[in-house]
């Protein structure tokens, strides 16, 4: 790890702690549970992998059990806010099941696709995480759309937690498919974009969620 | 550019595009004169009257079929105006309790609290009539689109079928948001009230 690794991992580290004391004393995580767990979880992750470092073998098998759950717990945590602010869409019947359907149905196709048929020499569950994993950025990206677009469209109120929520997951997400593209295609022509953008972008996105805790004001749902 | 870049970079100005709509390009929120001066009268008991059951099933029997397709033709075309107006009023009423909202979290009154869950209901029913209104809009545009009126008897759709549309109840959802508007209304003054009762 060099030192602008050291110095991304301290200073998320450091803003993740933050918006979790944050939530803590504003109570924002009653409004938020899924997003406070993230946040939660994605410390623990981070700890987790520090402390396994050393012991590579263990370090892989923490990897390729703890990145999954981040994933599902991004996507559920883009999903509360979308729900919070769109909450009227759900008395629609279809959109009950089409909009979870559709996440649901693009992830199962990607892990399908990753496990049987992966690159030369990989194995199959491996790919099909990292297929998943990518799609899910896709899905998240997706829904961040949505959101803003129906946001516009229905001049909802801005609402700073969740948009501020979606915004920093879109961002994060955009920057990350940009990145794994990139690297498909390049592999290591441009270093920055596939392996510090993401990092950095994902720094940007902490800063956001917690310019939107520092707000003490929230929009109460009925 | 290989696809592979050029999807995710796609998605990238897309996510730009609506982030720069809703911030940049976010609606601007007005007054209750603006409300007053712009509203376009709709009346929820003609709603009512002609989203009523009873009186479509009184036409279809009373009614050769000639006629009933006339008659259905202007009730179609009748519903587009009612939701036009209604979509236009919710939009109208959405901007000024966004600027009341606005106006509540700036200053501190006696009557906030009240107030702002008056603000918040209305905010939510604007926000339900308006999903209501893209179901129902489209299902008229369908209607119009494909000449349902001359349709074989009892293909013919129903205009009251609009009345409940994906969960929500058009008549009552409009009644309580025009309630609310005239009840934050008389929180400026009686004159007010009276004016947005009048042009309601």
């Amino acid at each position: 790890m060099n030192r602008l690794d050291l110095t991304i991992a301290v200073t998320g580290i450091t803003l993740e702690v933050g918006i979790l004391v944050l939530m803590a004393k504003r109570h924002l995580y009653r409004q938020f549970p899924v997003f406070a767990s993230y946040i939660a979880y994605v410390i623990l992750q981070v700890v987790l992998r520090s402390a396994l470092l050393p012991y590579e073998h263990l370090y892989f098998l923490a990897y390729w059990i703890t990145a999954p759950v981040e994933v599902i717990l991004s996507i559920l945590a883009v999903h509360e806010s979308f729900r919070r602010v769109f909450g009227a869409f759900y008395l629609v019947r279809w959109f009950r099941f089409c909009f979870p359907g559709a996440i649901a149905l693009a992830m199962l196709y990607s892990l399908l696709t990753g496990y049987f048929s992966p690159p030369a020499h990989a194995h199959g569950i491996y790919s099909a995480i990292i297929s998943g994993m990518l799609m899910a950025q896709y899905v998240i990206l997706t829904i961040s759309i949505a959101f803003f677009g129906l946001a516009k469209l229905l001049q909802v109120p801005w609402r700073i937690h969740e948009y501020r929520i979606v915004a920093g997951f879109g961002l994060s997400s955009g920057v990350t498919a940009l990145a794994a593209g990139v690297r498909s295609v390049f592999v290591t022509r441009f270093p920055f974009v596939s392996n510090m953008l993401p990092a950095v972008s994902y720094l940007l996105a902490l800063g956001i969620w917690l310019s939107a805790d520092l707000r003490k004001k929230i929009w109460k749902s009925l | 550019m290989p696809i592979a870049v050029l999807i995710p970079a796609v998605f990238g100005i897309a996510f730009v595009f609506v982030i720069l709509l809703t911030t940049v390009y976010a609606p601007r929120v007005h007054d209750v004169d603006h409300v007053i001066l712009l509203a376009r009268k709709l009346d929820p008991s003609d709603l009512e009257t002609l989203l009523d059951v009873g009186e479509e099933w009184r036409l279809r029997q009373s009614l050769t079929a000639a006629a009933f397709r006339a008659a259905q033709e202007e009730r179609i075309l009748l519903a587009r105006e009612y939701l036009r107006r209604l979509t236009h009023n919710t939009g109208l009423i959405q901007l000024w309790v966004m600027r009341e909202k606005q106006q509540l979290e700036a200053r501190k009154c006696d009557d906030g609290a009240e107030r702002n869950s008056l603000v918040a209901e209305a905010a939510q029913l604007a926000l339900e009539l308006k999903i209501y209104s893209i179901v129902a809009g489209f299902k008229i545009w369908s209607w119009v689109a494909f000449r349902a009126h001359l349709w074989p008897g009892l293909l013919i759709p129903g205009v009251t079928t609009l009345r409940v549309q994906c969960g929500v109840n058009v008549i009552d959802k409009y009644r309580r948001l025009t309630g609310l508007a005239v009840a934050l209304g008389a929180r400026h003054g009686r004159i007010y009230q009276d004016r947005l009762l009048e042009s309601l």
